[in-house]
């Protein structure tokens, strides 16, 4: 709860912290930085905003969970350079295929209207593209799955918010 | 720490003492939506960082002009837009009431939104 009122504002006007010396938050927010060529005001920003979910962390008694949640984004995040996207998702796999309707007997009749996004099979009769596993997203290889596969922190992620959830006496903040 | 951050946010607004206070709407939204004593502490703690972001950045007057204008403004509301309901148990953490949801927020009222604009946009041009 009770983030709403200013944090809510300050969110929407863009505000949070400032500089905490070298914390993990400022460690992982020059990882992000670095990745996703950030501007100064916005690695301010991006900084801020950790530091400012870890004080809140810190508040509810969680700042273990916080701690191996920044370490975790450390150690296993990576930087996506063709997206200058920084995550902590695996890389997906270029392997479902979706339908796209319209009956085929051949590849070429999936093509016709051409620059569908992936790459458009005729399979069984019906044309479909292939997208990234666990997605929708079209894709020809698993280059273009990057940071669509599965949350590689999503446990310390989950046991940071059941901390908060536990600590809260109302809808605490989700990170 | 807590005390710092309160310390900060306060000289952030310019008059100790006088300015807004930061803990007390902490406070008032806790009364309003529910809520335990770290979630104020949470809240303050966060607040106070902004404010600290705010006076890095060369916003601090723009901030607290923002603060000290909204905070008048800022009361216990509801929300009666949740979905139907036929009890309170349905509605997580809100109420049912007339068949529909509601829940309470504390903020600016829905008629007040244009309340600072003013304000606003000088935050926004100096960020």
């Amino acid at each position: 709860m009770i983030r709403h009122v200013l944090t809510g504002a300050s969110v929407f006007l863009g505000f949070a912290v400032a500089s905490f010396g070298c914390s993990s938050a400022q460690s992982v927010c020059q990882l992000i930085c670095e990745c996703q060529h950030c501007s100064d005001r916005t690695e301010e920003f991006t900084c801020a905003e950790l530091e400012a979910q870890q004080a809140s962390a810190e508040a509810y008694e969680c700042g273990e969970k916080w701690e191996a949640l920044l370490t975790c984004v450390e150690e296993k995040g990576t930087c996506n350079e063709k997206e200058a996207d920084f995550t902590t998702r695996e890389s997906g796999s270029c392997s479902d295929t979706q339908d796209i309707g319209g009956s085929c007997s051949t590849n070429a009749d999936c093509q016709q209207g051409g620059g569908f996004p992936g790459n458009v099979t005729c399979s069984a009769g019906v044309c479909k593209v292939s997208v990234c596993t666990g997605s929708s997203s079209p894709c020809t290889s698993n280059d273009d799955c990057m940071g669509q596969g599965d949350d590689l922190c999503e446990n310390e992620a989950e046991a940071l918010e059941n901390c908060i959830d536990a600590a809260s006496g109302g809808a605490a903040p989700h990170f | 720490m807590r005390l710092l951050l309160m310390g900060l946010a306060m000289s952030s607004l310019g008059i100790a003492g006088c300015g807004p206070d930061i803990r007390a709407i902490c406070e008032a939204e806790k009364t309003c939506e529910g809520g335990n004593d770290l979630d104020v502490e949470a809240c303050v703690a966060t607040e106070g960082v902004d404010a600290d972001y705010a006076d890095d950045i060369g916003c601090g007057d723009e901030y607290d002009a923002f603060i000290a204008c909204i905070e008048p403004y800022l009361k216990c509301n509801e929300d009666a837009s949740g979905g139907s309901c036929t009890t309170s148990s349905e509605c997580g953490g809100g109420r049912c009431s007339g068949g529909s949801c509601v829940y309470a927020y504390y903020g600016v009222d829905s008629d007040d939104t244009d309340v600072c604009e003013a304000e606003v946009n000088a935050l926004g041009r100096c960020k």
